[in-house]
This record gives C-alpha cells, sequence and structure tokens, in this order.
C-alpha cells in the first residue's frame, strides 16, 4: 500500500521549515510510520541540538523521540497537524533529558559537515565558518534559558511554527507562548552582541 | 481564525552584513538531520524493536518505485547508507529469534515488520553503489602496510546483495555499525574497531562505509595529516562513490590537493551532487 505521505515524499525530498505542508491525520494511514520517520526525521535532528541535547546524546533522544511517536501513533486523535504532535513529544522528551542527573552538559559538537547538510549551496565558506559561530553563541544564549522559553524561541524563530500550532505543542494558551518567546527574545538579545537592532525589530512588532 | 505573528528574526534579512544573530538563526534554518544520522537512526530503530525494522531495499523498491526512490533520496550518500540499513534490516530477518526490544512496545502497536520479497535481478539502490576493480582499500592498503603484505588486488564486489553478502557479513555489520556508535563519544575506540574491521574483512562488503568513518575518526582526533592522506586515498579507491562528495569538499577546505597514487597531483574536482 502507497499511502498519499509516501508517495507525496517520494516526489518531493523535503518540504522547507516554513510554510511546512502540515502533516494531516487524514494524509497518512496511522500505520504509516516509515512515512512520517522520511518526512520528520532531518527536522528532529536538526531540532534537538537547538533544545539543548548534546551531540552525544542526540542518538539516544532521537530514537526515544520516535519509539513514543511508534507508540502513540495509532492513538493519534487528529486534534493537531501530525508535525506539530512530533514537536510536542520532542519537547517532552527534552525537557525529560535536561532533567537527568546523568545527561551530558558539555557544550554541543558543531559538527555540520558530519552531522548536519545544508539544504542551499550556502554563500561560500567564509560566510558559512561565521554563521557556525554565531549559532554557537546563540547555543549558548539558549543554554541559559528556561527549557519552556528556549523551546518557544527554537520552534517560532527556527522551526517557523505558527503560535497556535506551538501553543498546541507546549499544551499551554498562545498567551503563555508569547511571554515565554518574548522573554527568551529579551535575553537572547542581551546575550549576543550586535544583535541591538533586533532588538528595535523587536519593539517595532507592535508591542 | 488567523493569529497575529510577531516578524520572524530569520527573516529580517534588510541589513548588509547581516548581523550574528540573523546569521545564525537563517544558518539554523538551513540545517537537516544528515542522511547518515537518518539512516543510522533508523537502523538503530529496527535494532531496538523488531517491529520498527525497516523494509529491505527490494520490498521498499517494490513498493515505492525505484526512480521515486532515487529521486527521493537526492543525495548519492543516502544511497550508501540506505543499502547499509537494508542489509541490516535483511540479517536482523534472518536472526531466530530477533532481538529482544530494549523498550517493549505494545501489542496494538502498528506492525512495521518488512515485507518477504524476493531478491530482483537487479536491485537499483544497491546498483548504485558501484567502486572500481583492482584498487584495495585505503585502511586495508593501510593494514596490509603494516604487516608488510600490501600488494594490490582485485576488489571482486563492493555491492551490497543482501543474498550473497555469506556468513560474515553480519559481523562487518557489527564493527562498522560500532564503529559508528563510538565515533563521537571515542573515536580511537571507533578506529580500532575499523582497523579490526580492515584486518578482518579487507575487502568486505562495507569497505566503503569503513574507510569513510575511518577519516572521519582520524578527524575527530586531530590527525589531519592522516585524515588527508586516507582522504586522498579513498578519492582515489572509490570514485564513484557515494560518500565522494562529502569527503571531497572537506578535503578541499584543508586546502590540500589531492595527490594520487601514481604521485601525480591535481586539484580535488568535487563531484556535483545527482539532481533529484
Amino acid at each position: 500500500m502507497t499511502s498519499t505521505l509516501a508517495a507525496r515524499s517520494s516526489e518531493a525530498p523535503l518540504p522547507p521549515a516554513a510554510g511546512h505542508d502540515p502533516l494531516l491525520l487524514s494524509d497518512m494511514p496511522a500505520t504509516d510510520f516509515e512515512a512520517l520517520f522520511r518526512e520528520m526525521s532531518p527536522y528532529v535532528l536538526r531540532v534537538l541540538p537547538r533544545m539543548g541535547v548534546a551531540s552525544a546524546d542526540l542518538d539516544d533522544v532521537a530514537q526515544e523521540i520516535f519509539l513514543a511517536v511508534h507508540r502513540g501513533l495509532a492513538g493519534f486523535e487528529g486534534r493537531s497537524q501530525l508535525r506539530t504532535w512530533v514537536y510536542g513529544i520532542c519537547i517532552r522528551v527534552c525537557s525529560s533529558y535536561r532533567r537527568r542527573p546523568r545527561h551530558r552538559h558539555e557544550q554541543p559538537a558543531f559538527d555540520s559537515d558530519h552531522e548536519h547538510e545544508r539544504v542551499d549551496p550556502g554563500p561560500g565558506p567564509e560566510r558559512t565558518l561565521q554563521a557556525q559561530q554565531a549559532l554557537r553563541a546563540l547555543d549558548r544564549a539558549l543554554d541559559a534559558l528556561p527549557a519552556p522559553q528556549r523551546a518557544a524561541f527554537v520552534l517560532y524563530e527556527i522551526e517557523a511554527l505558527d503560535m497556535r500550532d506551538i501553543a498546541a505543542a507546549m499544551d499551554c494558551s498562545k498567551f503563555t507562548v508569547y511571554a515565554r518567546l518574548y522573554a527568551a527574545r529579551r535575553h537572547v538579545c542581551a546575550a549576543l552582541a550586535g544583535a541591538g537592532h533586533l532588538a528595535r525589530h523587536e519593539e517595532g512588532d507592535g508591542r | 481564525m488567523s493569529f497575529w505573528q510577531p516578524a520572524r528574526w530569520a527573516d529580517h534579512a534588510a541589513t548588509s552584513p547581516p548581523s550574528p544573530l540573523v546569521l545564525a538563526l537563517q544558518h539554523a534554518r538551513s540545517l537537516r538531520g544528515s542522511a547518515a544520522r537518518v539512516t543510522r537512526l533508523r537502523g538503530q530503530l529496527g535494532t531496538l524493536a523488531p517491529q520498527l525494522a525497516p523494509p529491505t531495499s527490494a520490498a521498499f523498491t517494490a513498493a515505492h518505485g525505484a526512480g521515486h526512490v532515487l529521486r527521493w533520496l537526492g543525495l548519492a550518500g543516502l544511497v550508501a547508507v540506505a543499502a547499509v540499513a537494508a542489509l541490516s534490516a535483511a540479517l536482523a530477518s534472518q536472526h531466530t529469534p530477533p532481538a529482544p526490544a530494549a523498550r517493549a512496545l505494545p501489542a496494538s502497536a502498528p506492525s512495521m515488520q518488512a515485507q518477504p520479497a524476493a531478491a530482483p535481478a537487479v536491485d537499483p539502490v544497491n546498483a548504485a553503489i558501484e567502486a572500481p576493480a583492482a584498487v584495495t582499500p585505503p585502511l586495508a592498503a593501510a593494514h596490509a602496510t603494516s604487516r608488510g603484505k600490501l600488494k594490490r588486488t582485485t576488489q571482486t564486489t563492493s555491492t551490497i546483495d543482501p543474498a550473497q553478502v555469506g556468513p560474515h557479513a553480519e559481523a562487518e555489520l557489527a564493527l562498522v555499525l560500532r564503529a559508528q556508535r563510538l565515533l563521537d563519544t571515542n573515536p580511537r575506540a571507533a578506529l580500532e574497531a575499523l582497523s579490526e574491521h580492515a584486518a578482518q574483512f579487507p575487502h568486505g562488503v562495507f569497505a566503503q562505509e569503513r574507510d569513510s568513518l575511518s577519516i572521519d575518526a582520524l578527524r575527530k582526533l586531530g590527525s589531519r595529516t592522516q585524515a588527508i592522506a586516507q582522504a586522498r586515498a579513498f578519492l582515489q579507491a572509490y570514485p564513484r562513490s557515494p560518500h565522494v562528495h562529502r569527503i571531497a569538499l572537506w578535503l578541499q577546505d584543508t586546502g590540500a590537493n589531492a595527490s594520487t597514487i601514481d604521485g601525480s597531483d591535481h586539484k580535488i574536482a568535487v563531484p556535483a551532487l545527482p539532481t533529484p
């Protein structure tokens, strides 16, 4: 049986993060774990380091997430997008991971050429190096945030989820998500040099 | 009902050059979990829970069509590691009983058991993995050198065919997977596992994966010179390997020229990735 989603996945390599096609229950038979894994695993592996998962723990945490996805897939009620539901599992597993006393505290090793792939050729090695350094600085800033603020920031700014979807994934109100996002933004602005103009953007966002 | 969304920072690209924060966010957005890591994760899930054993390449191909498979895969590197995962699944299916699940899944969990399927006459996924004959794999060559037995031998096949891998494939796969698991946490131990593989299976079906991993392990250990030498040997031994693009790019970044076995130097030509 070839599912709609599987057929779609085979025709398009990976949808962009922003404006991502929603994975709807109607698109996918509950048994189509393969299609869901193919669609979501590159994004799950991308988001975990930003959520504070150390590089050495990435495989274990990702396994835990997809085992949970597999366990819950049959009972998924379709009240949210499937993608949102998977991100919700990521948040819960990461939260549990960070509470463990023995989770590794070292800075995640940035190893983009081995463990990550760029979806675009990039602007050149010099700019790529700058971007990697900036990302490391961002990770350090995120490390100081409480987990809910960090999740709101990562899901909004990097994963480009809508406020409503983040609220569903975090099981809270949209207003709580706003509060967490803005608190995280203020912290990141303060932590990162050269982000002053972003603070002005924030002020100009209608607040 | 739509809900007001504040402007995302990564979309603020008006400044030139962009601020470090915008640069970081845009870079973070552009990343994806690597094909190798995705495939490794898929294989590990199949090991943890037999219900999650990925389909064999034959079954996958039959279900989705070779053209779709290759288009979806996109990156050539994934072709190789997908074949490794397929072989892993094929080997796992020969286990009686299967490996115990580390975490029990409910009985009602949907079964993802691989469909039994006859091996096709030509498997496009496996056929995509080719290596030139008459070249000794780099790590195996290094091993042979260390024992004073360097000689060129014909590499009969590097096409992974689960039906013909023989009784040693499972041991081979175990060594390569062990090295993969150790790569981040203990590259020295990973290298030892790879050396063991090279000693036992110099021309094994996972020779390319072994040699590619050994380059990564050397890099992580800081043995830059050795890594460059291994990378050059890899490009020479497997010019059509799916790993070539990544290795050649890294070699290019180091500023090293590719020195060929016959002593001539030439600039590294990074092969273009296949278009989906």
